[in-house]
């Protein structure tokens, strides 16, 4: 054996802990002010709806992580600094948080999923008709506060903005369902980044872009911290379709290879699919030809014993280090090096 | 029925240690792909280039102390028809090397995401930006240019043709960054000899007096007046981003194809709409609202072919092979010029050529070394059990527990601003490094499977 004791003028350690998830210590430190508005103004914008949403719903309001108001603030205060935020620019957060649950409830539906943030899903809970119609709810309350946020004309364009990303969001979503499998996989590969595109990264650009317009940025810069976030969001939909296979039932809540199950083609399993081959069990569960059995061990391994997350994750590193390139002609603040700290986390959190 | 503790663990363990040997050089992981670490990184001085990429990856895995084991009886068992085996690697051991690899980048000096300025101190100029006697946009003149086009987004939206006009833009600006990101001599060509900001200059001093924008006699430092410059820059970024297209073609991404060539398209379809032959009538502020009021007015959409077509008559030089003109002809198309023509072909060839020289450039090897993680104290426990319908012995499970898992990395030799940049990012690969963890683990509990299996079965 290499004797590994050798002595060095200098060692790297790569840290035996994992990253502690930045979004907290952002709310305490930085954006205190900005989440208690948040929760304020999240109450009434729900109370039209008290006749009709449970516990079940506000409990997935409570448990987000609400990573994208997070974002809609600092890219706001990147502009106005320690101010006090405009009431404005708070409901422009929760009408993104809104939207985002709406979505969250009708994937839910969508997947026939009966668990979410740990508890069970609107639709397990209260049915499926119910859970499109609160769902529907979301929606519509999201635009309506967001109307609400816009007070001059040239914010009017924002709204708009906002309808087409709730546009694409839904058209990612059909997209997404609509996907041929039998298609070349460079094809399918490019589809899953135009999906991804719209079911998330829009959303994330948005934040960024409204937040920084609200606080009367120049178009420019809002609209370049727009390519900012869309490239946060690209990362995380890679990571999250990443940890399907990679985290712990027990801890995440969601049944591991879930996205096998569904044949729904996210990036880890169309790089697989090219190592493996048509005709391997995982190809041909994808393509419909085989049932998905219900111990899916076998297939999992396979997946895992290719290159295939770690050539997914390379491609979400891309896009967390390029979203970089797009904040570093912005000033140098605590709110900068906030939203810096979250594309880095996104790719860079411990498994 | 009653464990069995006096099973000879001793002697399995020798068996184990006898069949770990034959696995001791055998493959655990896989060479990891490159990782991207940093863009747009200043290089060291020893590299051929100032400004690159940088990568990272490892590779030759191996895991060394394997035979350092002992069989621990005390919670090992043998019954009938089950044997678990629970077993310590005191010294074991991932030894890799690691890889940095540089790759030539041009820097990005263009806000190409938002308002196609250059950026502020700290980044040179665009090559060509200084040939000619333009002194860049003062951070006074930008401010006053975005608050006048702030001021005018509200009355264009307000306009009869003014949000379509908006949208086209929004729903290809990713193509558009793209094109501005990956070709530099699209930037170069953008910003060349200070045309395109003298321009915005002039337009942004006829918005506020309301005099005429495209004046038809002032020629600027290329020797073109507004109209055919306004029309150069929407060709040079349509001809790029069919380049792109092409070659998204040409690897089977039909898909991205689409997205470049709508955007192309797009742009092609504003020139033929607004300066048609790059004779756009001199207007002022008036005018354009007027002409944008117009509900008369239509963006007509250029067809696939029509498209198409325009390159067809590039390549048909003198317009004298007939086919490309007489199909425009028939259909109502618009007959390009000969310096048009001339232009596109020219505009096809350097992006092809640049497109040709980014698939070729390789990265290059910056620095690489050894790098270890001690994984002393791990701990397996293998389950076989008699599958009585097969008559045999079978692994019913494998379990491996690593101790707390640090990768350390022979960084001596790195050297400059760009090794703070590596340690500060390599630092942070907490995904990596636990899924590393996670395929050694995997590795080790299918080796551990195996060896156990053929020990206790050849006893």
């Amino acid at each position: 054996m290499k004797d590994i004791n050798l002595p060095r003028t200098s060692v790297l350690q790569a840290g035996v802990n994992g990253k502690a998830s930045p979004l907290k210590r952002i709310l305490d430190e930085l954006l205190d002010q900005d989440i208690n508005q948040f929760e304020e103004t999240l109450k009434t914008a729900l109370e039209p709806q008290a006749n009709y949403i449970s516990e079940t719903e506000l409990n997935i309001y409570q448990r987000g992580k609400k990573i994208r108001p997070i974002m809609l603030f600092l890219s706001a205060r990147m502009i106005c600094g320690d101010e006090e935020l405009s009431h404005k620019i708070i409901k422009a957060g929760v009408s993104l948080e809104m939207l985002h649950v709406a979505t969250l409830i009708h994937d839910d539906i969508i997947d026939d999923a009966l668990v979410r943030r740990g508890l069970t899903s609107v639709n397990a809970k209260r049915g499926t008709k119910v859970a499109i119609l609160i769902g529907d709810l979301q929606f519509v309350q999201a635009i309506r506060t967001f109307t609400d946020a816009v007070e001059t004309d040239s914010e009017m364009g924002l709204v708009k903005m906002v309808l087409d990303t709730a546009f694409d969001i839904c058209a990612g979503e059909l997209s997404e369902i609509e996907t041929n499998p039998s298609e070349d996989l460079v094809v399918l590969r490019q589809h899953y980044f135009d999906v991804i595109e719209r079911k998330t990264a829009v959303m994330f650009g948005l934040a960024c872009e409204t937040g920084m317009a609200l606080a009367k940025s120049r178009t420019g810069e809002s609209r370049r911290l727009g390519f900012y976030g869309r490239r946060v969001g690209r990362a995380f939909q890679i990571m999250d379709d990443l940890f399907d296979f990679l985290q712990i039932e027990e801890d995440s809540g969601k049944e591991v290879g879930i996205d096998l199950k569904l044949q729904r083609l996210t990036l880890p399993i169309i790089y697989a699919m090219e190592e493996l081959g048509s005709s391997h069990n995982v190809s041909r569960i994808m393509r419909g030809e085989i049932l998905c059995p219900d111990d899916i061990s076998a297939e999992l391994e396979a997946i895992k014993s290719t290159q295939a997350i770690e050539r997914a994750y390379a491609d979400a590193r891309h896009e967390a280090l390029d979203a970089l390139e797009y904040l570093k002609h912005f000033k140098k603040n605590v709110y900068r090096d906030a939203l810096e700290e979250i594309a880095l986390f996104t790719v860079d959190r411990k498994i | 029925m009653k464990k069995n503790r006096t099973y000879n663990w001793k002697s399995l363990e020798e068996s184990i240690r006898a069949e770990l040997s034959k696995e001791q050089d055998n493959k655990v992981l896989n060479n990891t792909p490159f990782y991207p670490l940093a863009f747009h990184t200043r290089m060291p001085k020893d590299v051929d280039f100032d400004n690159g990429h940088l990568s990272f990856r490892f590779k030759d895995f191996k895991l060394n102390g394997l035979l350092d084991l002992n069989v621990i009886s005390q919670s090992s068992y043998r019954k009938e028809n089950k044997i678990q085996v629970s077993m310590r690697l005191n010294e074991i051991a991932l030894e890799a090397m690691y890889q940095i690899n540089s790759k030539y980048a041009s820097m990005v000096n263009i806000d190409t995401a938002g308002n196609m300025t250059e950026f502020g101190e700290g980044y040179s100029r665009v090559a060509g930006a200084s040939d000619g006697d333009t002194n860049p946009l003062s951070p006074a003149e930008i401010d006053a240019m975005v608050t006048q086009a702030r001021d005018q987004k509200t009355p264009i939206n307000a306009t009869a043709n003014g949000p379509e006009l908006m949208s086209s833009y929004q729903k290809h600006s990713e193509s558009y960054n793209s094109a501005f990101v990956v070709s530099e001599n699209l930037r170069q060509l953008w910003a060349a000899q200070g045309v395109t900001t003298e321009m915005s200059r002039d337009t942004h001093e006829a918005v506020s007096n309301d005099t005429t924008i495209n004046s038809d006699s002032k020629v600027y430092a290329n020797g073109l007046k507004y109209n055919p410059n306004a029309g150069t820059q929407q060709t040079n970024v349509s001809t790029a981003l069919l380049v792109m297209a092409l070659k998204a073609k040409g690897e089977g991404n039909t898909k991205l194809y689409e997205k470049y060539k709508a955007a192309s398209k797009a742009s092609a379809t504003f020139q033929n709409n607004v300066n048609p032959n790059n004779n756009a009538p001199t207007s002022n502020k008036t005018d354009v609202y007027n002409r944008l009021n117009d509900k008369s007015l239509k963006m007509k959409e250029m067809s696939d072919e029509e498209f198409d077509n325009m390159f067809d008559q590039a390549n048909d030089e003198d317009g004298q092979d007939g086919g490309a003109d007489e199909k425009a002809l028939s259909n109502g198309w618009r007959i390009l010029k000969g310096d048009e023509r001339k232009l596109i072909r020219e505009r096809m060839f350097l992006f092809e050529e640049e497109m040709t020289m980014i698939k070729n450039s390789k990265p290059e090897l910056l620095w690489a070394g050894d790098c270890w993680a001690t994984l002393n104290g791990t701990e397996a426990s293998v389950t076989l059990n008699y599958d009585e319908s097969n008559s045999e012995w079978e692994v019913s499970d494998s379990k491996v527990s690593l101790p707390g898992f640090a990768i350390e990395l022979d960084d001596s030799f790195w050297t400059g601003k760009t090794a703070d940049i590596v340690r500060e990012r390599m630092a942070s690969i907490h995904f990596v490094k636990s899924l590393l963890q996670s395929k050694i683990k995997s590795s080790l509990e299918n080796m551990m499977g195996k060896v156990v299996l053929r020990s206790f079965t050849a006893a």
